[in-house]
């Protein structure tokens, strides 16, 4: 039976290749064959989450062997990427129809499944970094889809972050590993309990967070969010958001509740970063005027949102229930929701070609599915009474009350993060008015008439893509004590928690109160900022400054220009003997030109014609300064990738001396100037340089080499025998 | 078998590649069958002689008792002559294709050929006197390969390389001797000198820096790159597995076999050779970021990996020996996959520079898709035989716990990022170039390089997937069974 588990991660994988291969032959039969796919690797997950398995391993591969494990919470998740997958699978075609390179995004779409089931599916650490490492490559092949200067860019930072923090979480498992000698989840729950070494621990946990957090776009990790999400194709954007995002997540999880459990500093930490992700996301997703950027800030704050029921549910400890139910909630909704948003956001930039809300604008606008689409998915997220979104963000609001009351020392911290958390709810409604009423409601000045004749902008298969979650999300919304409550029941086993003492009771004025503050917050915001602010003579205008870019004012000159600034010269120093020629060269290259300075005589020569020469000589040196100054810090301080290429440009300081030579010796008979001391100087210099490069670097050494062999062996045989 | 069959594995490509010049002038085709012929027969007898390997030692040319030829098989030699006897069939169906219209075709196929067999000796040798004089044997039969050229580049760097290879050989001589000397005779696990002088530490010193220099250590890898104008059959086989393993070959020889390791753990001599490990492995992979021609920054990419076995082998556990075996192996392959994409690249466009390469993942889809398969190997990234071998050396170096093998773990990671820049920028250049999708029509090259290429690549995978067994037998050989 354990091969169902397993089959569920391989699957995929050969599925990617079988794709590929038909995808050679016949587009059609591939787009039928992946939807397919998608639809039996759903029907898989019904079969495992139904069955009776929990654990399948395979022993021996990669040396360590994989352990996969299902428990609850993995039931849920394996059930949700398998629905969205098959969801974007069927939206994919109708998107795709006019792309170049599908064969390439099916096959990596298909490898990144399978890939993200091993994340979940995961039982111990290193089975946990294998998949994400592959999950981590093939995804990047999305980002970088459509080849446009913004993709490559937004996929080399994806790249850039995904490499760190994968050998930042590498480390942290290595230095766990070295530790407790063994890596499933439910030793390192055991043995973290009774370890003394905090410090240790801190410090792997540092280091998985690192990872694990930069993959969930956790402040200040998130720069790649904003910008992949937005250049990757919408049913990529909809699984980096919804899935991909939430593979973070889960490392984030097992620190917190098998690594760190009811340890309050850790909880503090995840609290404020959890805080900062919520509030900065939403800000940033208010300024935003791109629709695919919004949703991504969105679920950049949303992540800050399950940070947070994390952090709370680290505080409360045994109490925690709550807390933890509206975190599997939170995770749930969240990926459904931005499913469903993000493919309308395909649906609408399939036609379009466009993300600026002011080009956009009307595109809704009697089209009953984007305004449905829009309503369920911005009511949702903000958590307005009625929707399964204000069942979770009412139970993590009910855990940050509860944890003031229990952490009495923090009331006030917490009262902040209550406010901080109402606030960015309030943003959360904001920025979905505003998408949903430039989408669907207002008019766009030009091109109204043939937005609204716009029929068929969206096949079959991808209604079907639409309607489906929609109506899921409808429904959990409408029965939330009879379908939420089970699920969160049934998948709170990761977090520790067992049933919980009380039910929360969804519709009392205590709980309504917080969607009313989100109402009244939002509205004020929409009237004030959006309306005011951030819109000029009816247009959406970008009031973000540029420079406020995390990834551009600190990371990239802290990569590209700090760190190679100290280890490139380092290197330089210590490589291709880069001590002894260039001093030995120099010198006798100085020398070179004394010499050649006085053995022509051209110094002394022209007394008579003098002052024209020291003339000529005065202004060839000033003018030359400040070439040499340049050429000078390009080979010190700014120091380029050493060219193979001998060229003249090579030589600049010998061929500019000799130039200098050349500007006092007479002219040629007929008046033109010739270069002879420059090339005489670039021929001596290379010849020098040539010799004392083959005399240094090779010969003397060998040459020491063996004496020191010779003298060693006699003072051995001589004295120590 | 009967032990005599080793002095024949060994004596056949070298008599082979004399009989060569003589039968140099005839046709193409038989000249290819008999090249082909020779290493496969001798394949197939390594073969033969790994899985039945001859129970007794052959001693000959017996100069006095303490000093004689001797060759026996034991578990590392058997490690290094199934990866040689895999390798070099395969190299010689790739170089066939690369050196189609080689002006110096019959001094390299005589020399390759009688490389196999020298390489061979190296892995039989069963005391320190014949690996000495198989490792000097090297030397004279790879520089002919190097300056195969004969224009001013290679005969440069044919020169350095013969002075450093004999540099560093003058250095192992002083070990060769003071052991011999001490009555080390043959080689066996744990048998070895005990030290506790002063001057055994010393000696152990100078006879490693001697030996590493084939492998690239810091501060004598400058050959290394250098040598990298060879045509990319000898590059790939000889400068990223024959010639440096076979450096790093007789540092295990030496460490384990001639030397006690336990005597030698935690010493002051520990120290000094780990550091320099740590040092070369950031060293290389930093100046490897650095360079823009690609198969120069394969060869510095070498020298950081070849350290990682060397670091491996002076953790002087059995841990750290076996960690490093499965680095020699896994990097062989790898590596080796690499140099023949580059090669390839080199073949079919006479594009040398990284620059160049923006978009040819599209006109030779093979040969790049194989090279990526090679990064994310070197890289680290699991399930590819790469992360497994680094993964088992970080444990072996935390094992052993001194601050220098701390030192060394960071150093493994900060060369893992520097990989990935270096490597991974290779990649994106060749499938994602900027300014979009080049236009430019299918350049694959010949069956002869993609052949062994694809096989290599799914080696890389395989081997990741199910290093279990390789695990396990190379922890065989550790211990000694």
């Amino acid at each position: 039976m354990q091969y169902i588990l397993i089959s569920l991660v391989f699957f995929p994988m050969a599925a990617a290749c079988l794709s590929y291969l038909i995808g050679r032959k016949n587009k059609n039969v591939r787009n039928v064959f992946c939807v397919c796919a998608g639809l039996i690797e759903l029907a898989l997950a019904f079969l495992c989450v139904t069955g009776n398995v929990t654990s399948g391993s395979l022993p021996g591969v990669c040396g360590f062997g994989l352990h996969f494990e299902l428990d609850g919470f993995r039931r849920l998740y394996v059930l949700v990427i398998a629905f969205m997958w098959a969801m974007t699978l069927l939206f994919s075609p109708g998107y795709f129809a006019h792309y170049h390179n599908r064969n390439r995004y099916y096959f990596f779409n298909l490898m990144t499944l399978g890939a993200t089931m091993g994340v979940f599916l995961s039982a111990d650490l290193l089975t946990t970094f294998t998949f994400f490492e592959v999950m981590s490559f093939t995804s990047y092949v999305w980002v970088l889809h459509e080849e446009t200067p913004d993709a490559m860019r937004a996929a080399n930072t994806y790249l850039a972050v995904a490499v760190i923090g994968g050998l930042a979480a590498l480390m942290g498992i290595f230095i766990l590993g070295n530790e407790f000698g063994i890596l499933t989840f439910d030793s390192i729950r055991e043995a973290a309990r009774d370890t003394e070494k905090t410090a240790l621990l801190y410090t792997a946990g540092g280091c998985i967070l690192f990872g694990f957090g930069a993959k969930a776009g956790m402040f200040p990790l998130h720069i790649w969010l904003p910008k992949a999400h937005p250049v990757a194709p919408a049913p990529a954007s909809a699984l980096l958001s919804g899935v991909l995002t939430k593979s973070g997540i889960f490392g984030v999880l097992f620190l917190s509740f098998c690594l760190f459990r009811d340890d309050v500093p850790w909880a503090v930490t995840i609290a404020v970063l959890g805080a900062c992700t919520m509030f900065l996301g939403a800000v940033l997703a208010l300024l935003s005027v791109n629709l695919k950027r919004t949703l991504a800030c969105s679920s950049m704050s949303q992540i800050g949102f399950i940070l947070v029921g994390i952090a709370m549910t680290g505080l409360l400890g045994e109490e925690g229930t709550t807390a933890a139910r509206g975190v599997v909630l939170y995770m749930m909704n969240h990926s459904l929701y931005k499913l469903l948003l993000f493919m309308a956001a395909g649906a609408v930039y399939m036609n379009l070609h466009r993300l600026n809300l002011n080009d956009i604008r009307g595109f809704g606008r009697n089209k009953p599915l984007l305004h449905l689409c829009f309503l369920v998915g911005g009511l949702g997220l903000a958590g307005i009474p009625g929707t399964s979104g204000y069942v979770a963000k009412t139970l993590i609001h009910e855990g940050i009350l509860e944890a003031a009351e229990h952490r009495e020392s923090m009331a006030v911290a917490l009262k902040t993060l209550e406010v901080f958390f109402l606030a960015s709810g309030g943003m959360t409604l904001t920025y979905m008015t505003k998408l949903y009423k430039a989408v669907c409601w207002e008019r766009h000045p030009q091109k109204q008439t043939e937005y609204d004749a716009a029929s068929g902008w969206l096949p079959a298969s991808g209604r079907i893509a639409l309607i489906v979650p929609m109506a899921a999300l409808i429904l959990f919304g409408l029965a939330p004590y009879r379908v939420l409550d089970p699920i969160a029941t049934a998948a709170t086993d990761f977090l520790g928690c067992g049933a919980p003492e009380h039910a929360v009771h969804y519709f009392v004025w205590e709980n309504l109160k917080g969607a009313c503050i989100t109402v009244g917050t939002a509205s004020v915001l929409y009237l004030l900022v959006v309306r005011k602010l951030l819109m000029q003579k009816d247009r959406y205008v970008d009031r973000l400054p540029s420079w406020l870019d995390l990834e551009n004012a600190v990371y990239r000159p802290l990569l590209l220009k700090v760190l190679p600034g100290i280890l490139g010269p380092a290197a330089a120093v210590f490589g291709e003997n880069r001590i002894l020629t260039p001093l030995f060269g120099k010198t006798v290259e100085g020398f070179g030109h004394l010499a050649s300075l006085f053995g022509e005589n051209r110094v002394l020569g022209p007394v008579w014609n003098g002052v024209q020469r020291i003339g000529a000589f005065l202004l060839q040196t000033v003018g030359t300064l400040p070439d040499t100054a340049v050429w000078a810090s390009a080979r010190t301080l700014f120091r380029p990738i050493r060219h193979l290429d001998r060229g003249t440009e090579e030589d600049g300081l010998t061929y500019r001396a000799g130039s200098v030579l050349d500007a006092f010796r007479p002219r040629g008979v007929d008046g033109e100037k010739d270069h002879r001391m420059a090339n005489l100087a670039v021929r001596i210099r290379r010849t020098i340089e040539d010799t004392t490069h083959l005399v240094t670097g090779n010969l003397s050494f060998a040459m020491f080499m063996m004496a020191a062999g010779i003298v060693f062996a006699l003072i051995y045989l001589l004295f120590l025998r | 078998m009967a032990a005599y069959w080793m002095l024949i594995a060994i004596l056949l490509p070298i008599a082979a590649g004399f009989a060569y010049l003589a039968l140099g002038h005839g046709p193409q085709i038989v000249r290819r069958l008999y090249v082909m012929g020779i290493m496969i027969l001798d394949s197939v007898l390594v073969a033969a002689l790994c899985l039945y390997t001859p129970e007794r030692s052959l001693s000959f040319m017996i100069f006095t008792r303490s000093l004689t030829m001797e060759f026996r098989l034991d578990g590392l030699g058997r490690l290094f002559a199934a990866l040689l006897a895999l390798l070099y069939p395969l190299t010689t169906l790739y170089a066939f294709s690369y050196l189609e219209h080689w002006r110096h075709n019959r001094p390299f196929f005589m020399f390759f050929l009688m490389s196999y067999g020298v390489t061979l000796g190296i892995c039989f040798a069963g005391n320190l006197l014949t690996l000495y004089c198989f490792y000097e044997l090297l030397t004279l039969a790879t520089v002919p390969l190097v300056m195969n050229q004969m224009d001013h580049d290679s005969i440069r760097a044919a020169r350095t390389y013969l002075i450093y290879s004999i540099g560093g050989a003058s250095l192992a001589f002083v070990g060769v001797v003071f052991l011999i000397e001490n009555g080390i005779s043959s080689f066996e696990l744990g048998g070895g000198l005990w030290a506790e002088e002063p001057i055994e530490y010393a000696v152990y010193v100078i006879t490693f820096l001697g030996f590493s220099v084939k492998a690239a250590l810091f501060p004598a890898h400058v050959w290394l790159p250098r040598a990298s104008v060879a045509p990319t059959p000898v590059t790939a086989l000889l400068h990223a597995v024959a010639v440096v393993k076979a450096g790093a070959f007789a540092v295990f020889r030496l460490t384990y076999y001639a030397y006690r390791a336990e005597s030698l753990r935690g010493t002051w001599a520990q120290a000094v050779v780990l550091g320099l490990c740590a040092v070369t492995i950031v060293f290389g992979s930093v100046i490897a970021m650095r360079q823009i021609h690609f198969k120069r920054r394969l060869a510095y990419s070498t020298v950081a990996n070849m350290s990682y076995i060397l670091f491996g082998a002076a953790l002087m556990t059995r841990e750290g020996m076996s960690a490093g075996m499965q680095h020699l192996l896994f990097h062989a392959v790898t590596k080796i996959l690499a140099f023949f994409c580059a090669g390839a690249v080199l073949h079919r466009t006479e594009k040398e520079y990284i620059r160049d390469l923006d978009g040819m993942g599209y006109s030779m889809p093979l040969t790049f898709a194989a090279f990526a398969v090679s990064s994310l190997s070197l890289v680290g990234i699991p399930p590819l035989c790469g992360f497994v071998s680094k993964w088992n050396l970080l444990n072996a170096a935390a094992a052993l716990g001194t601050p220098w093998a701390y030192f060394g773990a960071a150093a493994l990671l900060i060369s893992a990022l520097c990989t990935s820049i270096y490597m991974f920028g290779v990649c994106a250049r060749a499938w994602f170039p900027k300014g979009g999708k080049l236009s430019g029509e299918k350049n694959e090259a010949d069956w002869r390089m993609t052949v062994p290429m694809a096989f290599l690549a799914l080696t890389v995978i395989l081997c990741g997937i199910f290093a279990k067994p390789i695990c396990d037998w190379t922890f065989r050989i550790a211990l000694g069974l």
